[in-house]
């Protein structure tokens, strides 16, 4: 068992509620290898102009870099890392985790329009050895941010800029 | 394998076989709802009736159906047991729509049943089906216990109406084929507007032709020319002119297969993108200069995708994610291709808010 999940997704939850606070797609990610922070990731969708760009896709990318860095086999590194989500990962995302074959998948409330571990698909059943998956840690609280999202509620900005939102609905998570 | 239309393309001059990879939607009957109805006895009634009632009680949900048939038959409203009943949303509601004669393999592919259809249909479309409502309740039972339903909406000039209000099984979605538009006319008189993608995939030997095939089999070549592991197209959609190319590099990077290569290629002929262009790559000239936010859709809303090889899931949901119009791909991938080699595929899956129309393209003798 992992002793610190709980302190990890805290992490995962502080990134998404800077998310939250700057008008972003409130999901945040932490990779975590040998006991250390690999990655942090957030979405960033909108300023690539790129769809794929979740945050668990923006860690991997991290991860890729730190292993070139430090002279690291990233297939090593990836089989004994981590991940931590406040949101189920999409379709893309889960079948890039299970591709790695990462060590484990931690994640909190389910993404109801594109989750991939098990709500829109489930991509584990299409691997033999797929990366085990815990669901559910702070559900509620992911839930919420997500809720606040789509609901306009930032924070920082008194007066929301409701097209750009609408807009960032369509082409997020 | 999942459904699969074939025709035999023996009349292209180019050899190829070309077969749409349709969703079971396309070739199941027509699903209906129960609404009520009336007869119009005086025909000099007509369009003042349906002008009161398309203000009284406008229908959203059914908004395929022509409000009267020629046999005099008019629509009041739904059934109030049915979704969409008091202007409830019919997209969100997950419905209560029954087909007719429902027969256990149309209960079996109740999965398949999605919200977005294809580019050029519009209209509301119902959500899925649950197994249980498709075996609804006797229809005797239903009149009996809602015997108010009989009742015309308050406020309507009844004349010209013969005042007999009776339940009615009316189409429940537009039809999506020139076949189902047949079926759904003989339950009431019904709007069909053809998607042309829809007609091309469907017609007899044609899945992809004319300009288009030439250009997407073209962007085909031009992946196959690189050489590499696999690779993968934008095809612009007006002039069929390449948007961008990309090759697999995901022995360097886990990531990087064609596809989502592809897809960031394109970003960065909208100013965005991530990753370096390989010097196998391709990104149209004059877009990645003027870097124009109006000369190509967004993301890769609209473009035609062509590939060497049958997208994984990963790829699949990143070209879901971008709003691509159509995969092309030439060869399956038994091992994890999740557009024509799972089943049900996975652009027949409910709940994806894009779907992408697949071909499978081939040659018979296995040459290129
Ligand atoms: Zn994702
Ligand atoms: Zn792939």
């Amino acid at each position: 068992m992992d002793s610190k999940l709980e302190e990890w997704m805290e992490k995962a939850f502080e990134l998404a509620s800077k998310e939250l606070e700057l008008g972003e797609v409130p999901v945040g990610c932490v990779f975590v290898y040998d006991n250390k922070i690999t990655a942090e990731g957030r979405n960033s969708v909108n300023e690539t102009r790129n769809p794929t760009r979740h945050a668990e896709i923006n860690c991997i990318d991290q991860v890729m870099e730190w292993c070139r860095e430090t002279k690291r086999d990233w297939r090593s590194v990836f089989s004994k890392t981590r991940v931590y989500v406040t949101v189920e990962p999409c379709v893309m995302c889960a079948a890039a985790l299970h591709n790695l074959k990462i060590e484990q998948i931690v994640y909190g409330c389910h993404n109801d329009r594109f989750g991939g571990c098990g709500t829109v698909m489930d991509v584990a059943s299409l691997y033999e050895n797929p990366v085990p998956t815990i669901s559910g840690v702070q559900e509620k609280r992911a839930m919420k941010l997500l809720q606040q999202f789509y609901d306009g509620i930032n924070p920082n900005a008194p007066q929301p800029k409701v097209k750009k939102r609408k807009r960032k609905e369509q082409e997020t998570e | 394998m999942s459904d699969t239309t074939s025709y035999d393309a023996a009349n292209e001059s180019d050899g190829w076989h070309i077969e749409a990879v349709l969703g079971p939607e396309y070739s199941e009957p027509v699903r209906t709802v129960d609404a009520v109805v009336d007869v119009v006895v005086d025909r000099r009634h007509t369009s003042r009736l349906v002008q009161d009632l398309q203000r009284l009680c406008p229908i959203p949900s059914l908004r395929h159906l022509k409000r009267v048939c020629p046999d005099g038959r008019i629509l009041i409203q739904l059934a109030t047991d049915s979704p969409g009943h008091e202007g409830s949303d019919s997209e969100k509601n997950s419905s209560r729509t029954s087909k007719c004669s429902p027969s256990p393999q149309e209960c079996k592919n109740k999965r398949s049943f999605s919200e977005t259809v294809t580019d050029s249909d519009s209209g509301p479309q119902d959500g899925p089906t649950s197994s249980e409502q498709l075996y609804s309740t006797s229809k005797s039972v239903l009149l009996d216990e809602q015997k108010n339903e009989r009742a015309l909406p308050r406020g309507l000039d009844a004349s010209g109406l013969r005042g007999r209000p009776e339940r009615c099984a009316v189409p429940a979605s537009p039809p999506l084929t020139r076949a189902q538009f047949t079926h759904a006319q003989r339950l009431w008189s019904c709007n069909f507007h053809p998607s042309r993608a829809v007609e091309a995939a469907l017609a007899p030997g044609a899945g992809v032709h004319g300009a288009r095939r030439a250009a997407l089999l073209a962007a085909l070549r031009a992946c196959y020319r690189t050489s590499a592991k696999s690779a993968a197209a934008a095809v612009h959609p007006h002039d069929g002119s390449l948007v961008a190319l990309a090759v697999d590099a995901r022995d360097e990077h886990p990531l990087q297969h064609a596809a989502m290569r592809l897809v960031d290629l394109v970003a960065r002929t909208q100013c965005g993108g991530v990753w370096t262009p390989l010097p196998k790559e391709e990104i149209k000239e004059s877009v990645s200069n003027a870097c124009g936010k109006d000369s190509l859709p967004y993301l890769c809303t609209g473009l035609d995708v062509v590939m060497t090889h049958e997208p994984c899931a990963m790829c699949a949901m990143a070209l879901t994610h971008a709003r691509a119009r159509c995969v092309f791909f030439s060869e399956d991938n038994s091992n994890c291709g999740v557009l024509y080699s799972l089943s049900p595929p996975l652009q027949t899956l409910p709940g994806l808010n894009h779907r992408l129309q697949v071909f499978h393209a081939y040659l018979p003798e296995g040459k290129r």
